[in-house]
């Protein structure tokens, strides 16, 4: 058994270091980055045309399946390529203890939640309140900027609560071992019925920040394929491919984060520490998580005060 | 140890992926151009003529109907227009133009008019070159693109798409699809988010035009 996550763990981690490593002088990551690119414009492309299609038959719905696959295309391609929300999700599933299928909910509520801001910006700010849709664009830079400074909280709050919980075990303390629930074995105090609850109420707080703050930020094209829906009369059609799109990138997306919560799971059987060694470890790793997150935040936050787009608005 | 160390390999792995997000077009526009030439025969203006797909268009006619009766105000539209015209002025209205491999600056733009036709958007204007320029040693080219490639602008599909007006006899014009190269790509995807308006990433996306006399 031993061996086979050995293996395992090798070939998660080898595979993608040895590519990462060779990206630096071949050019098979920059080769990569023009293919997606003329793949997404070709998705793009595609599934606006549908809708222009359907528009031009005057909302015959028999048009609408292939505007939905086009969609639902786009969004899981576009989830192949890098993405800010892509590394906060696999960041917080490898250095935090969740289950697989909280990491796949989480990873879905974002792409959904990212459909849904896109729904409440057109309708509610256009449709509702009147906005021009350029406006309306301006308030995608705005939740742009929102999402990337929830990251970085985000990645202040885990980095706050993994120093918390060393500076408990440096002091002796042995009843802080909430993130550590594989590990616990040596460590009878993490059995206790309270800690676990408490830590588990934890753990959905902080899935839930990663979900809003991910979710928080739409894509832009998404409403511009909104606003030409609502223009065309074929408001519907238009909410079903922004939401054919989101779950096209839920797919995606929860893919990765099964893999990364796998992942994880296969490093920390290889695991030889006992009891309080792997707490240390867990500890170690959420802090490193958390120190990732709101660099990524950061990172992202500074170059989001970016102009807006001269003729767009975004 | 060991398991600290694969931990943060993986979260190396992960932060690789958030390189940053790379942008591929939303929106397109049919552009046509008329070449300006002077009385000696040397280029001295674009006259440019967008016309947006109908996403863009929407995006702004349904913005531009004042009162409500279906059809844009053009008043708005030209506010619009204007507005667009001031935001561009950063971003040297989409436009670039060399002499050789010598980049020729443009000046401020004239003729600005706007319109609807059928469901589509067109905005117009004559874009000066800051002195004119001969075709006849060196061919005189340009590429009109939206440096952050948001907005894919490519020659319309049509034979008026470029034309040469008052040119001398010999002249000719040439579009030429872009080649990417995938390492000036891949630098300008990644210095995308970073830059404000010096980004670059539409330029290795865009058509250039020679106009060769002679």
């Amino acid at each position: 058994m031993r061996l086979i996550g050995v293996l395992a763990a090798i070939m998660v981690i080898a595979i993608p270091v040895a590519a990462w490593a060779a990206s630096g002088d071949i050019g098979w990551v920059d080769r990569f980055t023009v293919w997606v690119i003329n793949e997404q414009r070709a998705f793009h492309r595609e599934l606006t045309g549908y809708l222009r299609d359907l528009a031009a038959a005057g909302g015959d719905w028999r048009l609408v399946w292939p505007l939905i696959a086009a969609s639902f295309l786009y969004g899981l391609f576009h989830a192949a390529g890098p993405g800010h929300g892509k590394a906060v999700v696999s960041s917080y599933l490898l250095s935090h203890k969740q289950t697989i299928r909280i990491g796949m909910w989480l990873a879905a509520g974002a792409a959904f939640m990212q459909g849904l801001v896109a729904v409440v910006i057109v309708y509610g700010l256009v449709a509702l309140a009147g906005w021009v849709p350029r406006d309306a664009q301006g308030a995608v830079l705005w939740s742009e900027r929102a999402s990337f400074a929830l990251v970085a909280l985000l990645g202040a709050y885990l980095l706050y609560r993994a120093a918390r919980s060393l500076k408990n075990r440096m002091s002796g303390g042995h009843g802080h071992h909430h993130h550590d629930h594989t590990h616990d074995h040596g460590c009878g105090h993490a059995h206790m019925p309270t800690a676990n609850d408490a830590a588990q109420v934890r753990d959905l707080k902080s899935a839930l920040g990663v979900i809003v703050s991910v979710g928080i930020r739409p894509c832009s094209g998404a409403v511009i394929v909104l606003v030409f829906a609502r223009v065309a009369g074929l408001s519907w059609a238009g909410i079903a491919a922004v939401m054919a799109m989101s779950a096209g990138t839920a797919l995606a997306v929860s893919m990765l984060a099964a893999f990364a919560v796998t992942a994880r799971n296969v490093v920390s059987r290889l695991s030889w520490m006992e009891g309080s060694k792997a707490g240390w470890a867990a500890d170690l790793a959420a802090l490193a998580g958390g120190l990732l997150i709101l660099f990524v935040g950061l990172t992202l936050l500074s170059a989001a005060f970016r102009p807006a787009h001269p003729i767009i608005g975004a | 140890m060991i398991r600290i160390a694969a931990l943060a390999c993986l979260i190396v792995i992960a932060a690789v992926d958030s390189k940053p997000v790379m942008a591929h077009p939303h929106v397109w526009a049919d552009v046509k151009v008329q070449v300006l030439f002077d009385d000696e025969g040397r280029v001295h203006a674009l006259h440019q003529y967008w016309l947006f797909d109908d996403y863009y268009s929407a995006f702004v006619i349904s913005g531009a109907d004042m009162n409500k009766d279906g059809k844009p105000d053009q008043a708005a539209l030209e506010e619009v227009l204007a507005e667009n015209m001031k935001n561009l002025k950063d971003y040297d209205y989409f436009s670039r133009a060399w002499s050789g491999d010598v980049r020729i600056e443009t000046g401020e733009p004239s003729d600005l008019a706007t319109g609807v036709s059928g469901n589509r958007l067109q905005m117009s204007f004559v874009l000066p070159l800051a002195e004119p320029v001969t075709a006849n040693d060196l061919p005189f080219r340009y590429a009109i693109f939206d440096p952050t490639y948001y907005i894919e602008m490519v020659h319309a599909e049509a034979e008026d798409a470029v034309t040469l007006d008052a040119a001398p006899k010999n002249c000719k014009a040439e579009i030429r699809q872009p080649n990417p190269n995938p390492e000036q790509v891949a630098l300008a995807a990644s210095l995308d988010r970073t830059q404000s308006a010096g980004d670059t990433l539409g330029l290795f996306f865009a058509e250039t035009v020679y106009v060769t006399c002679g």
